[in-house]
Parts: C-alpha cells; structure tokens; sequence
C-alpha cells in the first residue's frame, strides 16, 4: 500500500493574482475620459432609488446604506442632481406678520422667485408711505378739513361757556376758571368780592347769589358734559378724514402691489390688513419723520418692521429641486428657529427673527442626512419623524417646550413640506433603527443597500476607468496613465479581497491616487504612472504598518515561537489576520495539540480561559464531531485532547484555524511530524471538508514574510481552501518568489489533502468494512483510538471490580 | 439778526393755571434763543381765585369730570405755590437747554391786567394757548401774525420774518379787511415784502379782526404761534381773555 502523500500541485504563480490588463482599457491617460455620470455595479440601490424618488406617496423616503468610503453620499446627490426636472419648481416661502395675531406669524407661498420681489415691494411701499403720509398730513386740504373740525369744535365749546360767562355776568357773577375746573362768584366792578364785602351782604343777596349759582352750576355741568360729547365727536371726525385721507394716500400703492401679486389670494389679504394697519397707525408715518427730522429726542421713532416680508426660502425660476446636506442637523438646523434680541434687558423677537431649518430649504427638494449624526442629536430625530408623518414644518422652540425660557415667544405658521428626505448610515444603524422605532418602517420605507464589493468585468473596469478620470479632475489630479489605472483596478480587486470583484470603497481609492498624484509630481511626470500607483500602495502600507513590524520582528527574534522548516508532531503553523483601523495584516500562530485518554472532550484552551469566541469554540467541537464519527463510531470516543494557541494573549475569533487544528490533532494521534515549512488556514466541518476563509491574501503574505526574512528554502508555502482560489490578489514579490518556485500555495478541498501535504504521508482511504490502511494517517490515528478505547474499556471493568467489591464487603 | 430782534429786551412768557403752558414756554425759549433776549417767567396768582375760594359756598365743578366739589383757599394757594414752583423749575431747565439768562417772577393780580402792567414796551410776551393744542409740534407749523399795515405791525413782520427764518417755518399773515380791494392792496405790499427775504408766505384775508376769526384763520392754517401787535393803551383785556381761550398755539405779544 502506498503511504507516500499524493503530489498536491502548488498552485500556478497566474492563479495568484487576477491582472488588468492595459491593452483591455482603450484610452492612454484619464485626461481623455468622460466623467462618469452613472452608479457602478449598485444596479439594486439605484434602482431603489429611482423607486423611492419616482412614487409620490407618503413613506416612501429613502434609507441609503452600505460601507463607509462607498461614496454613497456624493452618489446619491450626482444621482438627485441628474433627475429630470419634470414639475414646476419649487415655490418661494416667507413669513409675514400677522396683524390679528403677531405671535403667529402668516407663512406666505409664493412662486418661485417672487419673495424676494415682494420683500423689495413693501420696503419700497414703505419708504414710499414715509414721505406720502406725512405730505398728505401737510396738504392744504389736510389742514384746512382739519382746522375745520377744530374750530367748529371751539368755536361751538367757547359760544356755550361765552354765553354762559355772559348769563353770569348778568347776574353780577363771573365764570371762573380753576386750576382743575371752573367755579362761579359774585363780582363788584369786574373784580370777585372779598369774603368781607360778601359778608356784609343782605340776606337776600346772599340768598339770591346761592340761588344764581346753583342754577348757573347746573347749566354748566351740563355744557361740560356737552362739550364732552363734542370732543368725542371732534376726535372721531378726526380720525375718520385721518382714514380717508390716508385710505388715499396709500390706496393707490396697493392696487398696484394687488395687480402684481394677482391670483396670490393670501398676498392679497396680507396687503388688505396692511393697508388696514397703515390706515389705524397714519400717525406713526408722521411720527417717523418728525423723528428724522430730529423733531423727537425723547422718543423712539417708529418701527415699521411690522411690514417687512421675512423670505425664508427663495428659489430660482428655472432651477430644479433644491438638494440640500445637513451636515451638522441639530433640532434647530433641521426644523428652523426663532432668534431673540435683547430690548431693554429683556428678549423680544418677531417675524422677521424666524430662521429656516433644512427641511424649509429641501421642501419641494430632497434633504439628504447621516442617520447617525441625526439620532445622536437631541430632539432632531423625532421632530424629523413629526415633520415627515404631519408633512409639516413647524417651528417650535424647544426653551419654551421644556419651560426653560420665559420670554416671549412666537408660533410660526406651519408650513406644508414636500420633500423626500434620503437618511445614510451604515446597515447596522438602519437595522437597529428597523428594530427598535416602530415609526421607523412606517416613515423610511425604502433601503438602497449599496454593494461593498461589484462585480470585475470588462464593462465595469471600463467605468472604473472614467470613475477614476472623474476623481482624478475633481480632486484636481494629474492624470492616470492607462497602466495606472489598470493598477488602480487591481488594487481596489485586493481591498475586495476577491479577483473578482471590484472593492466599493471609493475612499480608499481616492486616497490611493492621491498618493499616487503626489508621487508622480514629486517625480516631475505630468501623469501617474503604474509605478506612482505601486509606489503609493506600498507607502500606505508601510505607513500603517507598525504593528505588523514589531510581530514580525518578534517573530524573527524567536521571542515568538514560529518555525518555518523541519517537523514536529502535534505543531502546526495556522494563520491569522488583524485588523486595526483599515489596515489588515496577516501573521503566522503556533497551535499545538496533545492527546490522551479521555471521555471524547477536545478541550480548546482558549476557550477554557475565555480567550475564544463563540465561532471559534464552534470549530473546535466539530472537530472533536469529525474524530468521533470518522474513528470511533464502534466504540466509545475515548480521546482527551487539547489544543492551544501559543502565545496568543487576546481574544481568538472565527472559525478559520479549525483545519490547521485537526491536522495538529491528527499528527498527535498518528504521531506523524508536520512540516513546519507550511502554514495552514482554512475552516473545517464534521466530514472533513475543507471551507472558505476570509483574509486570505493577508495570511499568505504574513507566512511570506517570514520565510523570506529568513530565507526562502523552496518548500514553504501556504495551504488554503480551494474555495478561496478566486481571492487570491497577491502581492508582487509573492507571485515573483511562487512563479521562482521558492514559494507555494497549495489548494485543499479536505483534511486529507491537508495532511497529506503537511506530513508527506499519506491520509488513507477507507475499505469497504471502514478501516484504513495502517500506516496511513488515518489509519494511525484509528489504531490509536482503538488503543484508547480498549484501555478505557479495561480501566471500566476494573473500575466496576472494585466497586463490586466494596459493596459486598459492606453487606 | 434783524434790527427788530436786536431791539427785543426780554420775552417774557406767562405762566398760568393753563395746561398748555408748556407749549408757551417752548415757545418763549426759542424765541429768547434765537433773538437773543432774557427769558423772564411770569407767574401769575389770580386773585380772583383766591377770593373766589375764601368765598363760604365756594364749589368748583371738574372741568372734565363735571362734578361738583367744595374748593378751599388754602387749596388753591397750595396749587398756586406747586405750579409756580414747576414753572420756574421748567423755566431753569428751558433756559438752561438753551442757554439763555431768565428770571423768575410769581405776582399775585388778575389775568393779562397784571401782565400788562408788568411788561415794557420791546417786550415779546408769550402767552400760553387756552383752547385745544394741536399735537404736532409747533416748530413744524407755520407762524401766524396779525398784519393790519399800522408801523407796529411791520415790526410784527420783522420779529416774525426772523423767527421764520431760523426755524425753516412759513408765515400765514392774517389781514383783517373791510373789502376785496383793501385785502389786495395789504398783500400786494406784503408780497413785495416778501420778495426780498428768505422766507415763504401766504396772505389769509381777515373780514374782520375779532378774536373769533383770528382763531379760526389760525387753527385752518395749524399755525404754530400768534404774532400779535398791539400798541393800544389800555389794553382791551376781553379781547386778549377771548383770543387766549380760543387760541390752539401760544400767543406772543409783540408791543
């Protein structure tokens, strides 16, 4: 029987990297290209998007998830920029005072472009009226209607009290004038009579002056009275030629504003409560110009701000729907706000103090937001939720919600919103946010889940190429020679971490050709070249590549115990990769495995010591499944085994050693050495067939890296699953060193291959009563659990002899 | 400044129980400022109250209220001695905004008799109105003066053309005449008169010169002070007691 391995061929230096080729990419530099205009490979999201922005209904506003770097954002606004503008624009918004009620002010719809014009049309009618008012209170025919009135007034008041005084006189008594009143006395040659002299008066005088005054008095309260009435008379009759002659002054303003503003019906009854307000507060025109006219140091001069028109939103007349970003959307940025001023050590605030939010600025539009900045803002989130549900804008100020402010305050009219509001985050906020608001599914009913990785097809390296050439222009780089860019392309393939898929990472790439960009000027090119591209790679790497750095020195130094040539049973080199930050780095690990008798435990060290994660512990179990039922499916499983990773001192995750630490298992229980020149990764399930792992590229070159420091032999390499072959997207001295042949990668579809390859000596097929070969490995191993089983099985009946025993001697 | 403001010794402004003294006073200071002249403040007791109150059935009825109320004479001393003490306090503080000498003076007589027998001759007196006071200050109104063609009313003109001058206002020159042709003739002269200064002015035709038509002319032009001339001896103190009455804007005496 042959016990020698079978010859797993290493695969070919070709499979390890999936090229770009140049000659496929029909351009000379990005300088030639067009912009690209359209989503790569995000068929799903755009159509997505394309739904939410074609159906009007309510809800149907858009969540835009994916990886961070995807370019989601700029994506999604070129995509809004590019709609068609198929309706009319949106309207211009404005608020006015409201003359009934000015703690709520008026909110104004106009078309777009007219708010502005209306706010230059009242501040013109304004200054206007500031100079009519007043001309027209010191017109001839103001003064002389006035004047009449006034002196009719006098005229009819004097002639009463003249009489009176008159009747008086008659009587030998004057009509007096108090400080406060009037008062009557007798009088002796037009002089009041002393008290003396009154004195010495015959009764009947006295009786007959008593008399006098007392009808006198009576006449005059009722001439007091009169002229009371009179007054009222006078200042209505004031006030209405102040109506009429103002009602004219301005009249003729507004019939003109009202033929410019026709069919606006809401302007209309804003410019009739106006016209009314100027006509009840003419005075304040005229007050306003003695002010100028420094005619009033001790008082304020009137405002007229009541009038002014407060454009909250404007817009062009041929511009499409507004795309607004929030990038900072607290409560008051997104819903708008009402400003105070101090007055007299007090706030005070009007109309004209309302700001918009960007839900005013996106209405008829689209307001685009970061999810996670809007649910770690205060209040913002849910007064989103409100303004979306009620399709209004309403500014509320939370200081006065909450009771924190006592000052006077406004309530805004609320304004109708129109707008799609486009949410961006990561799948992990969209899915909580799923979970946990119910308000959530109801308001954000469409996801456009952007792609992390697209598919690499010529058609799509083509577009590549012109997203490339569009960054390049926009970030104001050189151009990218055809070479680079098929470099680019590469490289994005390996952030994928598959050949065959382009990464969505555009980020990332921009931040490459940056690199690159720089390079090529240091080196005075006038365009990137693929060298500027490989120069720019590997100044990223090694820019993060500290930590990597000082495990491989460690290594090297042997204070981490890694071999990278002769055997050792139950040892075998597994591979693991780390992530820090957006750096990955691939590292050889030392797992050991010893065996024994035992109950049928594999015990996993790592998560003894609750250093292993839940898939790790996973794999572990289902290689102590995989023993039990492949050697011990007769008898009872009577292995006790443990496996370590040695000198690891964190937390051990994911499944993808499982294979390396059945081989070590195997070649505890076989006592067959394993060639410490490989490393293995791959995961393993309970029939021994070998799975796909992520990181492949990383693992490879950290064992590489490794050999080569040490010296390349020619029979180091790596076994990986078969399953990963299309990821491999290697670096360049990797492929150089496998197509030397001092490097390999071999493929495995199971354990048997593995450690075929990792032993030399053949796994060992089953015969048709289930036994192996004996000098397999397999068979080895068999032999060995048999062994365990039989001494187990001798260690029980012993075990029960004794006990027998015990009990009969007690009975 | 004009010879006739020159000439001008004092303006002598006449505080009595009127609320529009005020208005009298402004106009007094403006007028000491701009001749200049000392602004001397007259403060008027009458005694005609003063007896009136010491009177055993004395009542005075609310000028506004109507109601009937006993008045004592030592209320009305207390009141004379308040409001004396608040027209000097506003004299000082008039004279002292504008910068002018004045003087203070509290006499106890009755009404414009004892202004008159207290005033000299080149005196401007400024007499507070009695009737309604228009609401817009006077420096924005025009100035009235009562022209009758006599050598005092030229004096009036002069006084008046200089007041004009100074604070930008118009004149309204009231001329009381018997007929058309006489009117004509006044404001043909008046014109003339005009034509060489730096004043606007418009002639109002008087049919006659009563107090009753002075203060109807002057309250339809919302004139802002009354320039009246008067070098009649005695002095007719009805006529002044009507006009004062009637007079919606201080009246200033020009003598």
């Amino acid at each position: 029987m042959n016990i020698e391995s079978k010859n797993l061929a290493p695969l070919p230096a070709d499979a390890l990297y999936r090229r770009c080729d140049p000659a496929g990419l029909a351009f000379e530099d990005t300088s030639k290209l067009e912009d690209l205009t359209q989503l790569i490979g995000q068929d799903r999201a755009g159509a997505a998007m394309e739904f939410a922005i074609g159906i009007g209904r309510d809800g149907f506003n858009l969540f835009v998830m994916g990886p961070p770097g995807s370019g989601k954002h700029s994506l999604v606004q070129d995509f809004l920029a590019r709609q068609p503008v198929g309706r009319e624009p949106p309207g211009d918004w404005a608020y006015v005072n409201n003359f009934a009620d000015p703690h709520k002010p008026i909110a104004l719809a106009l078309p777009a472009g007219r708010a502005a014009a209306l706010k230059h049309d009242m501040q013109q009618l304004v200054d206007e009226l500031r100079t009519a008012i007043p001309a027209m209170f010191e017109s001839d025919e103001y003064r002389a209607r006035a004047g009449q009135i006034e002196a009719d007034f006098t005229e009819r008041h004097e002639r009463a009290f003249t009489e009176l005084g008159a009747e008086a006189e008659k009587e030998k008594v004057a009509l007096l004038r108090t400080p406060a009143g009037f008062s009557f006395a007798p009088v002796k040659d037009g002089e009041v009579i002393s008290p003396e002299d009154y004195a010495a008066l015959p009764d009947e005088e006295k009786e007959r002056i008593a008399r006098v005054i007392k009808a006198l008095q009576q006449k005059l309260e009722g001439i007091i009275r009169e002229v009371m009435r009179l007054r009222k008379e006078q200042r209505e009759q004031l006030k209405q030629l102040n109506r009429e002659m103002t009602l004219f002054a301005v009249g003729t303003h507004m019939t003109d504003l009202k033929e410019r503003y026709a069919g606006l019906e809401r302007v209309h009854a804003f410019l009739d409560a106006v016209q009314q307000d100027v006509i009840d507060n003419a005075e304040d025109f005229v007050r306003a110009r003695e002010a100028q006219s420094g005619g009033m140091p001790q008082q304020e001069a009137p405002s007229f701000r009541r009038y002014q028109v407060n454009v909250l939103v404007e817009h062009g007349t041929d511009s499409g729907p507004p795309v607004v970003v929030e990038e900072h959307p607290t409560y008051q940025n997104l819903v708008g706000r009402v400003e105070h001023i101090p007055q007299y050590g007090t706030l005070v605030t009007d109309f004209n103090l309302v700001k918009p939010g960007a839900l005013h600025r996106s209405n008829g539009g689209y307001l685009l937001i970061d999810a996670l900045k809007l649910v770690t803002q205060p209040f913002s989130w849910e007064a989103l939720k409100r303004a979306i549900s009620t399709r209004q804008i309403r500014i509320e100020s939370l200081g006065e919600v909450y009771g924190l402010m006592s000052t006077v305050s406004l309530a805004p009219e609320p304004i109708p919103l129109e707008a799609k509001v486009v949410l961006f985050g990561d799948r992990l906020v969209y899915y909580l946010l799923h979970a946990y608001d119910p308000d959530f599914p109801k308001l954000f009913k469409v996801a456009a889940d952007f792609e992390d990785r697209i598919d690499r097809t010529p058609e799509h390296d083509a577009l590549f190429a012109r997203l490339v050439a569009t960054m390049a222009r926009g970030r104001g780089l050189v151009p990218f020679e055809r070479d680079a860019v098929a470099r680019v392309i590469e490289h994005s393939a390996r952030l994928a971490g598959d050949a065959k898929k382009l990464s969505a990472n555009i980020r990332a790439i921009g931040d490459l050709m940056s690199d690159a960009d720089l390079w090529a000027r240091q080196a005075g090119r006038a365009r990137a070249g693929a060298a500027d591209v490989e120069h720019a790679i590997e100044a990223q790497r090694k820019r993060s590549d500290r930590m990597r750095s000082v495990m491989h020195e460690a290594i090297l130094r042997g204070t981490v115990l890694i071999d990278s040539g002769g055997e050792q049973v139950g040892q075998v080199n597994g591979l693991s990769v780390l992530q820090l930050g957006d750096h990955a780095f691939g590292a050889p690990t030392r797992i050991t495995a010893t065996t024994r008798l035992g109950d049928g435990r594999v015990i996993d060290v790592q998560r003894e010591v609750e250093l292993g994660g839940a898939i790790h512990s996973k794999g572990v179990l289902i290689l102590s499944a995989f023993l039990a039922a492949r050697f011990s499916f007769k008898r009872p499983h009577s292995l006790a085994a443990s496996l370590v990773f040695e000198q690891t001192y964190g937390l051990v995750e994911g499944d993808s050693a499982s294979l390396a630490e059945l081989c070590a298992l195997l070649s505890s229980l076989a006592e067959a050495p394993i060639k410490q020149s490989y490393a293995v990764t791959g995961s393993v399930n309970q029939l021994g067939e070998v799975q796909a792992i992520g990181g492949v590229n990383e693992k490879i070159e950290g064992f590489f890296d490794v050999c080569n420091a040490r010296g390349l032999t020619g029979g180091q390499g790596v076994i990986i699953p078969a399953a990963n072959i299309d990821d491999l997207m290697l670096r360049a001295d990797v492929i150089a060193a496998a197509r030397a042949g001092r490097f390999q990668v071999y493929a495995v579809t199971s354990v048997d291959e593995a450690v075929e390859l990792l032993t030399g000596v053949a796994a060992g097929a089953p015969d048709a009563s289930g036994a192996y070969p004996p000098q397999t490995i397999n068979g080895r191993v068999a032999a060995r659990m048999r062994e365990l089983s039989v001494l187990r099985q001798k260690l029980g009946a012993r075990d029960a002899g004794r006990n027998d025993r015990r009990v009969r001697r007690r009975g | 400044m004009s010879a006739a403001g020159a000439m001008r010794r004092r303006v002598v402004v006449v505080f009595e129980s009127s609320p529009a003294s005020e208005t009298a006073l402004a106009a007094a200071a403006a007028l000491a400022a701009r001749l200049p002249a000392h602004l001397a403040g007259l403060f008027i007791e009458d005694v005609n109250l003063m007896r009136m109150a010491a009177l055993p059935f004395a009542h005075e009825l609310g000028r506004v209220s109507a109601m009937l109320r006993p008045i004592q004479a030592r209320d009305i001393e207390r009141e004379f001695r308040l409001q004396a003490e608040r027209a000097r306090r506003a004299l000082e503080a008039a004279a002292a905004g504008l910068q002018v000498d004045w003087s203070f003076e509290a006499v106890r007589g009755t009404g414009l008799k004892a202004v008159f027998e207290l005033t000299r001759e080149l005196d401007l007196v400024v007499v507070a109105p009695g009737g309604q006071v228009a609401a817009r200050p006077a420096a924005a109104r025009p100035l009235a003066i009562l022209f009758d063609g006599s050598e005092a009313a030229w004096q009036a003109m002069e006084t008046g053309q200089m007041l004009a001058e100074a604070s930008g206002a118009a004149l309204v020159v009231l001329v009381p005449a018997a007929d058309r042709s006489a009117f004509d003739a006044a404001r043909s002269e008046l014109v003339a008169w005009l034509a060489g200064r730096r004043v606007s002015g418009r002639c109002v035709w008087l049919r006659e010169r009563s107090a009753a038509q002075v203060c109807r002319a002057v309250r339809e032009h919302h004139a802002g002070l009354l320039l009246w001339h008067d070098s009649a001896s005695p002095r007719d103190a009805q006529l002044y007691a009507r006009l004062v009455a009637g007079l919606p804007c201080a009246l200033v005496l020009v003598t």
